[in-house]
C-alpha cells in the first residue's frame, strides 16, 4: 500500500491538472463562439459564389476553350493533397481524424498509380504525415502567427496553389479539413478544389430559369477573374470550419479530461482515507495489546 | 415584393453586409458605372474598385468596394465583393494597403491577369488621390 504522503502528493498533482484542463476548456469555449460566428458569417459568400458559378457554367460555356481551372488539365495524373490541421494539440481526435482520412485517400491514389504532392496547413498534420510521406511534402503553411483567419491569408495560400497549377505541377487539387457540425461532432471532409467542381447536367432539373447572361467583359475574362476567387473562398471557408472544429474538439476533449481528473481525485481520496484509517486502527491495536501485556 | 424594388445582396467573405429590398444600386463595373433598377436584364460583370450606391425609399448608402463580381438576374442582384466597407470607414491607409498588395500581385501574375491588375491599380490610385484632397 502506498504511504500517506505519496497519496497526498498524487491527489495534489491531479488537482492541479484538473485546474489546467478546466481553464483550457473555458478558453476553448470562448474561442469557439468567435470561431463559430466567423465560420457562419463566411458561409453565405461561399454558397453564393457556388451558386453564381453553377449558373454561369451550366449556361452554354464551351468545354473545350474554357479555363483549365474549370475543365481540368485534361488528365488527372498528379494530385496535390492539401491537409489542413491545427497548430496545437490537446484537441482530441481532431488532427488524427483528418490525417487518417487523408492517408487513406493518399494510399488509394498511390495504388491507382497517381503521383501525389502534399501541402500541409498547420503544424500537427505535417508532423503526422512526415514519417510516411516525407518525400512528397512540397510546402507548409504556418498558421502559428495568425491570430484571426482573414480572407487575405486564404488568398495568399490560394495564390501559392494557383501559381503551381499555372506551372502544371499538378492536375487535381483536393483539400482535407474538418467540417464543423456541432461542438461534439466534427466531420473530416475531402473536397476537390481544382478543377472546380460543378453541377452535372442532370442536377439542374429543378432550375427552370435558364437565362443567357450578358457578360461584361467577355465570358473568358470573367471566368478568369471569378474562378480564382471561388477557389480562395473555398479555402477560406475550409480554414474557418477547421478553426471552429478545432476549438469544439478541444473543448469537448478538455471537458472529458476535467471529468476524468475529478473521478481520479475521488478514487484517490477514498484510498487516502482508507489507508489513514488503517494506520490509526493499527496503532490502536498496538496500544491495546501493549496495555494488555502489562 | 413591389414592382419597382428588387432584392439586393452585398456579400463579402467575412459577412453579409446588405440583404434587403432596394430601389436602385449604382455599381462601378469594369466597363463603366451602371445603375440597376428592378427588372434589369440578366448580366454578369466584374467590378473595379470604386463606390457602390444603394438607394431605397429616399435614403442612400455608399460603400467602398475593392473589386468583385456582380450577378444580376430577374429576381435578384448578388454582389460578391472581396472587400467592402461603408464610405465613411474608408481611409487613405486602407487604400494604400490595397495598392501595395496589388503591386505585389502584379509582380508575378500571368499576362491576362496583369492587364486586369494594372487597371485595378489605376482605379485604386485615383481613389486615393480623391481621398487625399
Amino acid at each position: 500500500m502506498p504511504n500517506l504522503k505519496d497519496l497526498k502528493i498524487r491527489i495534489e498533482s491531479v488537482k492541479s491538472t484538473r485546474k489546467i484542463t478546466k481553464a483550457m476548456q473555458m478558453v476553448a469555449a470562448a474561442k469557439l463562439r468567435k470561431a463559430q460566428e466567423a465560420a457562419e458569417e463566411a458561409r453565405p459568400y461561399a454558397s453564393r459564389m457556388t451558386k453564381v458559378l453553377d449558373k454561369l457554367t451550366s449556361s452554354n460555356l464551351d468545354t473545350t476553350t474554357g479555363s483549365p481551372l474549370l475543365i481540368g488539365a485534361g488528365k488527372s495524373e498528379k494530385y496535390l493533397v492539401i491537409v489542413a490541421t491545427s497548430e496545437r494539440g490537446l484537441c482530441g481526435a481532431f488532427n488524427s481524424s483528418i490525417v487518417r482520412l487523408a492517408k487513406s485517400h493518399i494510399s488509394n491514389l498511390l495504388s491507382d498509380g497517381k503521383s501525389i504532392e502534399i501541402l500541409t496547413i498547420g503544424k500537427k498534420g505535417r508532423e503526422q504525415l512526415k514519417r510516411e510521406f516525407g518525400d512528397s511534402m512540397i510546402d507548409h503553411v504556418d498558421l502559428s502567427q495568425i491570430k484571426k483567419m482573414t480572407y487575405e491569408e486564404a488568398s495568399i495560400i490560394s495564390g501559392k496553389i494557383l501559381e503551381k497549377f499555372a506551372k502544371r505541377d499538378f492536375d487535381v487539387a483536393i483539400i482535407f479539413y474538418n467540417q464543423f457540425e456541432s461542438v461534439i461532432s466534427q466531420v473530416p471532409k475531402c473536397q476537390q478544389l481544382i478543377p472546380v467542381e460543378r453541377k452535372t447536367e442532370t442536377d439542374t432539373d429543378g432550375e427552370v430559369e435558364e437565362l443567357s447572361y450578358f457578360y461584361e467583359p467577355d465570358e473568358q475574362e470573367i471566368m478568369e477573374d471569378l474562378l480564382p476567387k471561388a477557389i480562395t473562398a473555398k479555402i477560406f471557408t475550409a480554414l474557418l470550419e477547421n478553426g471552429a472544429s478545432e476549438q469544439g474538439a478541444r473543448m469537448s476533449a478538455m471537458d472529458n479530461a476535467t471529468r476524468n481528473a475529478g473521478e481520479m481525485i475521488d478514487k484517490l481520496t477514498i484510498q487516502f482515507n482508507r489507508s489513514r484509517q488503517a494506520a490509526i486502527t493499527n496503532e490502536l491495536i498496538e496500544i491495546i495489546s501493549g496495555a494488555e501485556a502489562l | 415584393m413591389s414592382e419597382d424594388r428588387f432584392n439586393f445582396e452585398l456579400v463579402t467573405p467575412e459577412k453579409v453586409l446588405v440583404s434587403r429590398e432596394v430601389e436602385s444600386v449604382c455599381i462601378p463595373g469594369v466597363e463603366g458605372d451602371m445603375t440597376i433598377l428592378a427588372n434589369h436584364s440578366a448580366l454578369a460583370t466584374a467590378i473595379r474598385p470604386g463606390y457602390l450606391k444603394v438607394q431605397e425609399s429616399g435614403k442612400s448608402e455608399t460603400y467602398f468596394l475593392a473589386g468583385g463580381f456582380v450577378e444580376i438576374s430577374q429576381k435578384e442582384v448578388i454582389l460578391l465583393a472581396e472587400k467592402a466597407a461603408l464610405e465613411s470607414d474608408v481611409s487613405v491607409e486602407i487604400i494604400m494597403d490595397l495598392i501595395q498588395k496589388t503591386e505585389q500581385a502584379l509582380e508575378h501574375a500571368s499576362e491576362l491577369q496583369k492587364c486586369v491588375l494594372a487597371k485595378k491599380l489605376n482605379d485604386l490610385k485615383s481613389i486615393k488621390d480623391q481621398l487625399q484632397k
